[in-house]
């Protein structure tokens, strides 16, 4: 149960809401305030925009560690205080999240790129799906970087293993097609053209002979971000109410699937956003009180692919019969890696398959580097 | 003059503010008990407002929502606000220490200890329908009007008031089990409430 669902009554009464909290006297801002607020504002409207070079040095990245030094200081002088009761208490979630939503905000200007760094000591393809029923490869342990564009649009990814000079990223995912021979996809066999009449209606138009001059240049081929390949800019348009954020997941999951399944999937998708640094402070409260919302989740002690411990949030999916596991810094709120592992018999994967056993080892934000075409773009750190 | 706004007419933006402005000082004021924190946010506010203008669409008849909705993101994140119009926020013309009209000022104001309980109170309610309680309750707003504000529908305003007024009714029945009343000295400073005060604790 995830919604509850309220009794449609008449509207509670403002008069009545009115006297259980009445407002604090009637703050007025002074005529000469005023009218200096308002001469100060339209001298601002006259100025020109702020350049976007020196807004860079504005928006450095705040290191992790300062950070978390900062967080651990703000957050756990308050419990010592006397007689708290609801405030310090609250559940480790609640804790979590209100450490979260102390961390300082990290912009990523539109020219940078946010930086992440992961450790898999395992990877078997990840979440388990419906539809496994061929064996898994198995990699790991390996390290990935991905450079990413705050719009999601452009990014680099490297990994030790399957990239090891790196691709670019599509659609959040590094092109498979770009460790083939570059001679290969140079011969120009394939182009984007106007319409079928070209190509003779011909259905498989990839086969097709075409004149070079009837060559377009490719389509814009950006996806828009949505919950599972979210951005940089997505989040800062992500509602910050847990509720409501539970509700969209649920509700742009669709409803194919149900019960345990629906509740799992949620449970990955909040699980996820965690591994796109920098998330904005206010969602990241807002995902791990989103936790809460979800049947089935449990707190507990863990430790991530690198050996940092946390706080181990954790969902059997019974449907496939799987452990997923989400490790948090139990002093920042800040994401440490997942794990995931079939527990249950009688499934396509047998007991003790860890599909992945990850940590988020780094993250910052990067200035671009190297520019020759868009998709050759390698940012430096 | 939404058209005007848009345009960047000066004349209109000026309107705006002069029509606006006290509607966004007694919010922000009464979310943060601080004065000078509240005209900071009627600047950071405007400021905003002048950056977004292209964004202020013809529907409703007000500029109302769109306004509170800037001021209310300018509340939940005032260190992001200020960060934005560090240069514009620089240029501004130094706060008096203690006006004249501080008195005058206080007066207005409820007493330190009414905001002191208000703020507990306050602290009691998630961030959504506190925004909601105040908008509603304490600006006069209508429900459409906030959900416009707030980016959220109507049903949520709805639901939120109601959870709003579970929490007051049960925070009022505790205060008056309460014999005798705590002491002004000891009157809890929730933390998860000013949210906004935090921030600027943390990014003096």
């Amino acid at each position: 149960m995830i919604r509850t669902h309220r009794r449609r009554g008449e509207d509670p009464s403002r008069a009545e809401l009115a006297r259980l909290l009445p407002a604090p006297g009637d703050p007025e801002l002074p005529a000469d305030r005023r009218l200096l607020l308002e001469e100060h504002l339209m001298r601002e409207t006259e100025q020109p925009a702020a350049s976007p070079g020196r807004r860079r040095l504005v928006l450095a990245a705040v290191p992790v560690a300062t950070a978390a030094v900062i967080v651990a200081a703000v957050t756990f002088t308050g419990g010592e205080g006397e007689g708290n009761d609801a405030a310090s208490g609250g559940s480790t979630l609640q804790r979590l999240a209100a450490a979260a939503a102390q961390q300082p905000e990290t912009e990523v200007a539109p020219d940078q790129f946010a930086y992440t760094e992961q450790y898999y000591a395992r990877f078997k393809g990840g979440e388990p799906n419906n539809g496994d029923n061929v064996e898994r490869e198995e990699s790991g342990p390996y390290e990935a970087e991905t450079w990413v564009t705050p719009d999601g649009n452009d990014g680099w990814y490297v990994d030790s293993v399957q990239f090891p000079d790196g691709a670019p990223l599509i659609d959040g995912r590094p092109d498979r097609n770009h460790s083939l021979d570059a001679a290969e996809q140079d011969t120009g066999l394939t182009c984007w053209v106007e319409s079928p009449d070209v190509v003779d209606s011909d259905p498989d138009m990839t086969e097709a002979t075409v004149n070079e001059e009837d060559c377009l240049d490719p389509p814009d081929l950006d996806h828009p971000a949505n919950l599972h390949q979210p951005s940089y800019d997505y989040f800062q348009e992500l509602t910050t109410d847990p509720e409501e954020l539970v509700e969209k997941i649920y509700r742009e999951n669709g409803s194919a699937d149900s019960g345990d399944q629906a509740d799992q999937w949620a449970f990955h998708t909040i699980g996820r956003f965690f591994e796109h640094a920098p998330l904005p402070p206010e969602v990241a409260e807002a995902a791990l009180l989103a936790f809460e919302e979800i049947p089935g989740v449990t707190v507990g002690v863990g430790t991530d692919a690198a050996g940092r411990e946390g706080v181990a949030v954790t969902r059997h999916g019974t449907h496939l019969g799987e452990e997923t596991t989400f490790l948090f810094d139990e002093e920042t709120g800040g994401y440490l890696g997942a794990r995931i592992e079939q527990i249950d018999a009688g499934h396509f994967h047998p007991v003790g398959t860890v599909f992945e056993d990850s940590a988020l080892t780094d993250w910052s934000i990067a200035d671009r580097g190297v520019v020759d075409e868009l998709s050759e773009a390698r940012p430096e750190q | 003059m939404h058209a005007r706004v848009r345009a960047g007419d000066p004349d209109a933006f000026r309107e705006l503010f002069t029509s606006y402005a006290q509607l966004v000082y007694g919010y922000a004021a009464r979310a943060t008990g601080d004065p000078g924190l509240a005209e900071d946010v009627v600047s950071l506010t405007f400021l905003e407002a002048w950056r977004l203008r292209a964004r202020l669409r013809d529907e409703g008849e007000s500029p109302r929502p769109w306004l509170m909705g800037i001021a209310v993101n300018v509340l939940r994140n005032t260190a992001r606000a200020k960060r934005r119009h560090e240069r514009a926020m620089a240029r501004l013309p130094a706060r008096e220490p203690l006006p004249d009209f501080a008195d005058e000022l206080i007066g207005r104001l409820a007493d330190a200890e009414q905001l002191a309980a208000v703020k507990t109170a306050l602290g009691r309610l998630r961030d959504g329908e506190r925004e909601v309680f105040m908008l509603c309750v304490w600006s006069g707003f209508g429900y459409e009007e906030a959900a416009a504000a707030l980016g959220v529908r109507v049903g949520t305003v709805r639901s939120r008031l109601f959870r709003a007024r579970a929490r007051l009714r049960r925070l009022t029945d505790e205060e008056l089990r309460r014999e005798p009343p705590l002491p002004r000295g000891q009157v809890r400073d929730d933390c998860r409430m000013p949210a906004v005060r935090s921030h600027v604790e943390r990014h003096p």
